[in-house]
């Protein structure tokens, strides 16, 4: 092992911020299996929030830990003739690292275990469960993300099952009831899948390179915006092209892969999803409710709208927008459009919930329904512009990264600012009282940061600052 | 009245100091490229004047207004170093798309025209994402110039052009009227683009003439015009 070479790599991926974040998070961690020890205990039927919660952070992990090359590493670091077993190694060691910090998002589950002491194996359960992702994420960066698909999704399922029915053959079981089974195959399963690592990686960055190369080319359907006014031209360059709003990241490195997707895709998508979502209830018992709806809130009506906001600073253009008209003015519009564009998305769900209380007539989806309407589309806005804040990173050529663009406590204050709404949106559910107020002050949140003159200033500002261009 | 009208400027990066007390008047028509070595401050010279980066003291006006006005905006064209079109949109929709933000009337006319002056013609439907350096360059160009811009900001404008188009695009500059500061790095491209040429280093301006001046010089020392440039920059 190359101590050296591990910490430039960790150096040119993390700040010291960062790194100490990290370390608080597995502190607090301890400090949730402390308290798991006296106030947890087994409740079944949180047994598939459990799983559901690990099998969504794994995919997350394995789709996208294993990648985080910069394009320095092939232009400068993959041409020194370093041992390429290091190279892998310190390249798995700080993937390890950077993604433990998912690992605290996930320790609530340590309240769940059978006995107090369980807890504490609970830790490590964990902790195996991140080093098997991170290891097959290392191991499938190589193929294309069809192919990862084959490998992912079989496994997501094998992680959810013990949720589900009573299954003790899982990583995961040791949070459903068998911690020494799932403990077991987890820390088999995460040791045999290092020592392969260990062993076979050190081609990975070549043919990773390939991959990355690879290059896109003509579009199918071209947008045509000649003859438009500048509002309706920005309106339609959000409203047209649904999804291709920001250019795909993957971990840290940027593959300048653009995809574009046609407004009509996105519709079937999120109207396939209002089917599930609708029928699923009728063959829900009433004490899962709560469950889903949580669920469909976090991933629906908070993450997506949000992540759409955020993401589109990555693909600015200020010395296009900018140079064109007033900041205020362009923010302002593409944070509508961006808006609009999931109002759109958001329509079948809100159908879905219309439907559902009219039949089965349960208040809770009136509440949904008006949550949907109300937070969707107000949590784009905020996004664009805690993205136009916070958001580092500005992918302006092919794998081209910002300077600024490791991960960095600057990454952790959007999740700092993200947390309340989350909560808002969480509490409304239960709450009327916080359903009106949060409604009336994210509506005054939003608007505010739309029509402020002097925080669209700012936020230019603070991008060119950034060195956007 | 100067069109581009920059005043003792100071511009302060922390602690460093980037442009240490500049001034640069340029009367309307003229133009003057900005020579200096990496790390000199041109381009934020250019940013300052295209209303990006607000100096700590000191007073710029283009054409009489402020840069960062509206009014400013329609005038300036501005080019930065490594442009970057949207990346999603295909090299059309990009042309069409800054079209529209800029309220340009002949749209169609001069989407086709810069298509067809640029050689981008056949990669028209390709995603940005997958253009060359170059073309990507010829793009951003034809982003930069399409409104017809009476003052021109172009840093490190002919970057990775073949040599036809380089020819091309300073032909059509010429054919402008416009007001030009360029920067570079590289001499035989000022001396193609003006008659006249700034020399800063250190945030400072070292040396203001014609680059005749220079080439005269270099004749009677017996030198090239490079190595006068850094003898001149070396006095600093
Ligand atoms: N965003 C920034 N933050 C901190 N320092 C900066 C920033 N932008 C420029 N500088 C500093 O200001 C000085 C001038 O930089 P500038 O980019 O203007 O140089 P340049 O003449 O364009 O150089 P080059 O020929 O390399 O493009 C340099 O010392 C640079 O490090
Ligand atoms: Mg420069």
């Amino acid at each position: 092992m190359n101590i050296k070479l591990l910490k430039f790599v960790l150096k040119t991926r993390v700040t010291s911020g960062y790194m100490i974040l990290i370390f608080i998070f597995y502190f607090l961690q301890i400090v949730y299996a402390v308290m798991a020890y006296f106030v947890g205990r087994t409740v079944k039927s949180e047994f598939l929030l459990a799983a559901s919660l690990i099998a969504f952070v794994s995919f997350m992990e394995i789709s996208l830990a294993g990648f985080n090359y910069k394009k320095s590493d092939f232009d400068f670091l993959f041409m020194i003739p370093l041992n390429k077993n290091d190279l892998a190694k310190s390249f798995f060691i700080t993937s390890i690292l950077i993604s433990s910090l998912f690992n605290f998002f996930i320790s609530y589950i340590l309240l769940f275990t059978e006995h107090g002491y369980f807890a504490f194996l609970g830790l490590i359960d964990i902790f195996a469960i991140l080093v098997i992702n991170i290891s097959l994420s290392t191991i499938l960066r190589k193929y294309p993300l069809r192919t990862r698909l084959f490998v992912i999704i079989p496994l997501i399922i094998w992680y959810v099952i013990p949720g589900i029915i009573n299954f003790p053959f899982s990583p995961v079981s040791a949070f459903t009831g068998h911690i020494y089974y799932g403990t077991f195959i987890s820390l088999i399963l995460s040791f045999l899948l290092v020592l392969y690592v260990y062993n076979k990686s050190g081609n990975l960055p070549s043919t990773y390179y390939k991959f990355m190369t690879r290059r896109s080319s003509q579009i199918k359907e071209n947008v045509s915006f000649s003859g438009m006014s500048t509002t309706k031209a920005i309106l339609s360059f959000n409203l047209k092209m649904l999804g291709g709003v920001s250019i795909m990241r993957m971990g840290s490195t940027t593959k300048v892969y653009a995809p574009r997707f046609k407004v009509t895709y996105t519709l079937i998508l999120s109207m396939g999803l209002a089917v599930a979502y609708t029928v699923l209830f009728f063959y829900l018992p009433k004490s899962m409710y709560f469950i889903v709806e949580i669920y469909y809130l976090l991933y629906a009506v908070i993450i997506y709208p949000f992540t759409k906001g955020y993401s589109a600073s990555s693909t600015e253009r200020l010395w296009l927008s900018i140079m064109a008209m007033p900041s205020y003015k362009y923010f302002r519009l593409n944070a509508i459009g961006k808006s609009l564009s999931t109002g759109i998305f958001l329509v079948p769900l809100i159908i879905g919930n219309l439907i559902l209380f009219v039949i089965i007539g349960n208040i809770l989806f009136i509440k949904m329904f008006a949550i949907t309407m109300a937070f969707g589309m107000l949590f784009t806005i905020i996004g664009y512009y805690i993205g136009g804040f916070y958001n580092t990173r500005q992918i302006t050529d092919l794998g081209e990264l910002s300077g600024y663009a490791r991960h960095s406590l600057g990454n952790v204050i959007t999740v700092v600012i993200l947390f309340p709404l989350i909560l808002i949106a969480i509490l409304s559910v239960f709450l009327n009282l916080v359903l009106y107020i949060g409604i009336i002050a994210l509506l005054i949140f939003s608007f505010s940061l739309i029509l402020s003159k002097k925080i669209n200033k700012k936020m230019q500002d603070r991008m060119i600052k950034r060195d956007f261009v | 009245m100067y069109c581009i009208d920059f005043n003792n400027i100071k511009k302060y990066f922390g602690n460093n100091v980037a442009l240490n007390d500049l001034t640069i008047n340029i009367n309307c028509g003229e133009s003057i490229s900005l020579i200096g070595p990496n790390g000199a401050g041109k381009s934020t010279t250019i940013k300052i004047l295209a209303g990006l980066l607000e100096p700590d003291s000191g007073d710029v006006l283009i054409s009489g207004y402020k840069p960062n006005t509206e009014e400013a905006k329609k005038i300036i064209g501005y080019l930065p170093e490594d442009a970057s079109p949207y990346l999603t949109l295909s090299v059309r929709e990009n042309l069409e798309y800054l079209g529209a933000l800029r309220g340009i009337d002949d749209l169609n006319y001069k989407t086709d025209f810069f298509l067809d002056f640029l050689k981008l013609r056949e990669y028209e439907r390709n995603k940005v994402s997958s253009l060359s350096r170059g073309n990507r360059q010829k793009l951003s160009l034809a982003l930069a110039i399409m409104h017809e811009p009476k003052v021109l900001l172009l840093d490190e404008p002919l970057n990775y052009l073949d040599i036809p188009s380089q020819e091309d695009v300073i032909k059509y500059f010429k054919k402008m009227n416009s007001t030009f500061l360029v920067s570079t790095h590289i001499m035989s491209i000022a001396e193609r683009f003006t008659d006249n040429v700034i020399i800063i280093n250190k945030g400072q301006k070292i040396w203001e003439g014609e680059i005749k001046q220079l080439k005269n010089r270099g004749e009677e020392e017996n030198a090239s015009m490079e190595a006068v440039i850094s003898e001149i920059m070396g006095g600093l």
